[in-house]
């Protein structure tokens, strides 16, 4: 059987034992601190933080960047158009040397561009890695019961365990009904730009009219054991804040505050008032 | 349980159903027509019909989605425990009566198995102290206690079936309703569900199960009710139907013996080689585990010949859709090689293989993908480089009319019945005229009826040299069109022999419970 590639991953881990909010909460600061601070030393200490995450969790680094792998495109893509747009620092070459006179030379590679280039990839990298280690170290019914406990209703906690749950099966089918195009001749292979466009069209519908009746079925399957029932629900396992899950929480929060705050009043501020 | 038992006088009835008429919204023909019927604690009842006759549409009126869920016109009465199922809410009567559905993947919410057993308990805030107890009893009853702390994605189709059918008697519902539970199940895995609802109604639960072909459930059942075009036109006991079967012949719900194996069975034998397959051996790559995993195929070697239907047979998750994909070239073996014709079919591209190679999905609706039926029939004009001759239109024509689509040619396919789908996806292949026609158990949700339809035209096919490659749980289907069966166990080619033979040794494997202890010792080996 075909196995997808998304998804929580059970293991009995340092990581797994957290409360989903702490875990959740180191999340947001770090999307916080990668998307605010445009420092390498920052980017570096997040991976590798997420790196230990990744060992601590028991999960492979072979999956970690099995994670990247179907992000690699775009984040290569977006780094490029900073290695080739970014107008500040030393010039050290072109990519077109001139190729006339007083025509060319044109896309100049300059330091900042590279600066750029690898300090954004760097980021997106952590985002995607933080946001993995999250997934597949928390069971979406744990979170859905731990968001409870902040008065999020459980519908919208299950909208999240849904979608979790869902997303394999909708990846699974994504790849047969490729394949059913594939063994019905249409070349979807044939052409970036052309290959893409027909795969969208040949896809959209039967991936569709599928979704629709899962949806449909499942919809049954809740309703039918009472999901909805009445406006709080209990839980067989309710995730506990432990000693550690408040150590974690106070730690982060406090070295975001202190990277948050030297940038604004150290860095930036003093910088941008002259 | 014995027919005896219905017979005997139960007097008060728990569901009651007086005059129902149903009528889906955007449809002029009422889905189901007039229905009184008591259904008794303690009973257990079959309902069989073809396709398309209601009885799902029964299911869900009985559960209370409709009229609440799907609009429409209802008209008559439904109680349950005297109380009307208009008045209650669909989440007041789940506890009353509960309904499983085909597809147990479709049903999972969680993603471990104490959770979804769960799930139900904790919408209605039973505590936990009172849902872990329900949980063990469940998962006792529904024979599935092995399963307790597995991942629900690790499940097989018949242990998922297991659990889900584990977290709806949790709820302890005095019904239990089950449409096709087994549609998609082996015969093994069927059987194990079946001891299932056996045990559940031993316990006293009241179960009505929806199935097309109702053979396996007569053993256990206490009442047959048939259905057909929305009425219900037979009410008896499992031994008066065994006597005489005559309704479900009439109704396309039994399969009539054939000898047509026999026939093919001599001829293939001299006719040429098509598909060659040898040492195929394939492992899917699995990004979350580093170490190997065991095989999906392993050393496969065996030939296909022109004209033979041959059926693929195997527990679910044994390697059928992997060794169907690996035929059409949608996969790369890790070792060993599939010829078509003497050429190895991964020296050209899947485009051009499509010419040689027809492959029918599971679903049809993953392999629907034009806006008209005759668009679809014509697809294969537009990809496979045919020209749209007055021959080919002809051809396609055709098709549509021997499969009973013609009137609909210039509808949405997805407007279609799934039936009619099915049918729609198997003309479409046929246009081009494949060499080699692979189907992944196309008759999911079928009844006998589509299937013979299907079938005949197939067969047609063969006759003028197609090779058949059909992957099947129904041994019935087997016997009565295929000359050979390919029994597949765990990746591993255990039986390749004429079909009257193969399934005797499939019977004698059954009956030896070989494969409850192959299949113990997987589950050991796994954990």
């Amino acid at each position: 059987m075909r196995t997808s590639s998304f998804g929580y991953l059970q293991r009995k881990s340092f990581v797994h034992r957290l409360n989903p909010l702490t875990k959740f909460t180191v999340l947001i600061l770090i999307v916080i601190l990668t998307v605010t601070l445009v420092s390498d030393i920052i980017a570096l200490c997040i991976f590798g933080f997420l790196l230990l995450g990744f060992i601590g969790a028991g999960i492979s680094l072979h999956y970690a960047f099995g994670r990247l792998r179907r992000l690699l495109t775009l984040i290569l893509l977006i780094a490029l158009v900073q290695l080739l747009f970014t107008p500040y620092g030393a010039i050290l070459f072109h990519l077109i040397p001139p190729l006339a006179p007083g025509f060319g030379p044109f896309f100049p590679i300059t330091t900042g561009g590279i600066s750029n280039a690898f300090n954004l990839a760097f980021r997106l990298i952590n985002i995607v890695l933080a946001s993995a280690l999250f997934v597949a170290s928390t069971d979406p019914s744990r979170f859905a019961a731990a968001l409870t406990s902040i008065r999020i209703p459980y519908r919208y906690g299950y909208t999240l365990v849904l979608a979790l749950r869902l997303v394999p099966l909708f990846d699974e089918e994504s790849n047969t009904v490729q394949s059913a195009q594939r063994a019905r001749g249409i070349p979807v292979d044939q052409g970036v730009i052309r290959g893409f466009l027909r795969r969208i069209r040949y896809t959209f519908m039967p991936m569709l009219f599928s979704a629709l009746g899962r949806v449909d079925s499942l919809t049954l399957a809740m309703d039918g054991r009472g999901f909805g029932y009445a406006p709080t629900r209990t839980f067989l396992v309710f995730p506990k804040f432990t000693p550690t899950d408040w150590f974690i929480l106070i730690a982060s929060v406090l070295l975001t505050g202190f990277f948050l705050w030297n940038f604004l009043f150290v860095t930036a501020l003093p910088h941008i008032i002259g | 349980m014995s027919s005896s038992n219905a017979s005997s006088p139960i007097p008060v009835p728990l569901i009651r159903i007086s005059n129902l008429t149903y009528t889906y919204e955007g449809s002029d023909k009422p889905a189901v027509r007039n229905i009184n019927l008591a259904l008794h604690q303690g009973e257990f009842t079959i309902l069989g019909g073809p396709s398309g006759c209601g009885k799902s549409t029964l299911a869900r009126c009985l559960t209370g989605f409709i009229p609440h869920e799907y609009p429409g016109t209802f008209q008559g009465t439904i109680t349950i425990r005297d109380q009307d199922t208009q008045a209650l809410e669909i989440r007041e009567l789940a506890q009353s009566a509960s309904l499983i559905q085909q597809d147990p993947d479709s049903q999972l919410v969680t993603l471990n198995v104490t959770d979804e057993v769960a799930f139900g308990l904790e919408n209605f805030q039973h505590s936990p102290a009172t849902i872990e107890p329900r949980i063990q009893w469940a998962l006792r009853a529904a024979n599935a206690e092995n399963l307790r702390s597995r991942n629900t994605h690790t499940l097989s189709g018949g242990e998922k079936q297991k659990v889900i059918i584990a977290s709806f008697i949790a709820l302890q519902s005095p019904i239990l309703i089950l449409d096709e539970p087994t549609a998609r199940l082996d015969p093994h895995t069927t059987t194990e569900v079946l001891k299932t609802l056996q045990k559940l109604h031993n316990q006293g639960a009241t179960i009505l199960v929806i199935e097309h072909r109702i053979q396996p459930f007569l053993s256990s059942a206490s009442r047959v009710l048939l259905m057909n075009e929305g009425t219900i036109t037979h009410d008896c006991s499992p031994t008066q139907i065994s006597a005489n079967p005559a309704p479900l012949n009439d109704l396309g719900v039994y399969l009539q013996p054939s000898t047509y194996s026999e026939t093919i069975q001599t001829k293939s034998k001299l006719e040429q080689e098509t598909l060659r397959v040898q040492g195929l051996t394939f492992t899917y790559p699995r990004i979350e585990a580093p170490i190997s995993p065991r095989p999906t195929l392993e050393n496969l070697s065996f030939s296909l010949h022109s004209g033979e239907i041959i059926a693929l047979m195997g527990p679910n998750g044994s390697g059928k859709s992997t060794l169907l994909l690996q035929l059409m070239a949608l996969l790369t073996p890790d070792a060993g090689t599939v010829h078509l014709n003497q050429q190895n079919i991964h020296d050209q591209p899947v485009s051009q293989l499509a010419r040689q190679i027809g492959f029918i999905f599971q679903n049809p609706l993953h392999q629907i993908f034009a806006h008209t039926v005759k668009e679809e029939v014509l697809l294969a004009t537009k990809h496979l480089g045919l020209s749209e001759s007055s021959e080919i239109k002809l051809r396609a024509d055709q098709l549509m009319q021997s499969f009973g689509l013609l009137k609909y040619q210039d509808q949405s396919p997805y407007a279609l019945s799934l039936g009619e789908q099915r049918r729609l996806t198997i003309a479409s292949i046929l246009l081009h005229k494949p060499q080699v026609l692979l189907l992944d158990e196309p008759f999911i949700g079928q009844d006998y009826r589509n299937v013979q339809r299907l079938m005949d035209v197939i067969r047609s096919e063969a006759a003028q040299g197609t090779t058949v490659l059909l992957a099947t749980h129904d041994a019935a289907v087997a016997e009565t069109y295929c000359s050979r069966l390919l029994f597949l166990f765990d990746g591993r080619l255990l039986i390749d022999a004429p079909v009257k033979q193969g399934l005797e040794h499939l019977t004698i494997l059954y009956q030896t419970r070989v494969f409850n202890e192959l299949g113990s010792l997987e589950v050991e080996a796994e954990e």
